[in-house]
């Protein structure tokens, strides 16, 4: 069982961001209270990431992440976008679900479980359809849920 | 539905002696404009034991694997990464060993090609690379 921390806080809908580089700062933003990291460590890592390529994984998607030290569990934040934005993505779908995680640096292997995981689920058209309506963290959690994860 | 959402391009790990992939990676990046491919890295140190690399390795494919399959690319044939790679237990990868940046440009090129032409033009854009200048 993987405990993973979402709630109302690290939700955004209907986010106002034009551009990949203003989500990822709203990303930061949202992860920076619940997890006790600066939000510009937070972006610095999101963003070195994306440097290498995107985070896109196509049909509108993206899963930015990023492992941090300090933390004592897996942070996910969830941004439902009116317009989609143009993320580098994969294919030619601009993207307007960004899943973001941030792990503990020492837990690695969890973190590649928990891509591997939201990568699946987010492949799922009716869940992303569920996603696009969805207004808070417990409507998410709701076509998140596996007997796997602890969403505390 | 449109058509390029049933095209899904192949996977790309990249698995490489210390820091080597990442900056490969960066620098094709940045002379191609950008990297067309979902990708991953995965770096071996002398201190990493192989089968927890492999464990991750494992992970890394799964995640990446979105139905056409993963590339995997690794650094020189016959040391810790390019035996990793070739150990995973996966039924839907290839592994190209002699990871240079002729290859990885040659690679960017071709993002809509299947597993096995990929694989090709991995290894041709890699031997295109080297030559007496």
């Amino acid at each position: 069982m993987i405990k993973i921390k979402l709630e109302d806080s690290q939700v955004s809908v209907s986010e106002n961001c034009k551009t990949k580089k203003s989500i990822l700062e709203k990303i930061s933003e949202l992860l920076s209270k619940p997890s006790g990291i600066n939000r510009n460590d937070i972006f610095a890592k999101l963003y070195e990431r994306e440097k290498l390529g995107s985070t896109s994984i196509g049909k509108g998607v993206a899963i930015p992440h990023a492992r941090i030290h300090n933390i004592e569990y897996p942070f996910l934040s969830i941004m439902i976008l009116d317009e989609p934005v143009d993320f580098d993505n994969i294919d030619s779908l601009d993207v307007d679900i960004i899943a973001s995680l941030i792990v503990p640096e020492e837990n690695f292997s969890n973190h590649l479980e928990l891509l591997a995981y939201l990568s699946n689920k987010l492949d799922d058209p009716f869940i992303r359809k569920e996603l696009r309506q969805a207004r808070n963290s417990s409507q998410i959690i709701k076509n998140l849920r596996s007997d796997d994860l602890e969403f505390i | 539905m449109i058509w390029s959402s049933f095209n899904l391009k192949v996977g790309i790990l990249i698995i490489t002696h210390s820091d080597i992939g990442k900056q490969l990676l960066l620098t094709a990046t940045s002379v191609f404009g950008k990297n067309p491919f979902q990708v991953e890295l995965l770096s071996v140190d002398n201190y990493d034991q192989p089968s927890d690399v492999r464990e991750l390795a494992e992970k890394y494919v799964n995640f990446l694997d979105n139905g056409s399959g993963v590339l995997v690319m690794t650094d020189i044939i016959g040391t810790t990464p390019s035996n990793i790679a070739s150990s995973i237990n996966y039924k839907n990868i290839r592994v190209v060993a002699g990871l240079n940046l002729s290859m990885l440009l040659n690679v960017f090129n071709y993002p809509e090609d299947s597993l096995d032409t990929l694989t090709d033009k991995a290894v041709k854009g890699g031997i295109e690379g080297v030559s007496r200048v």
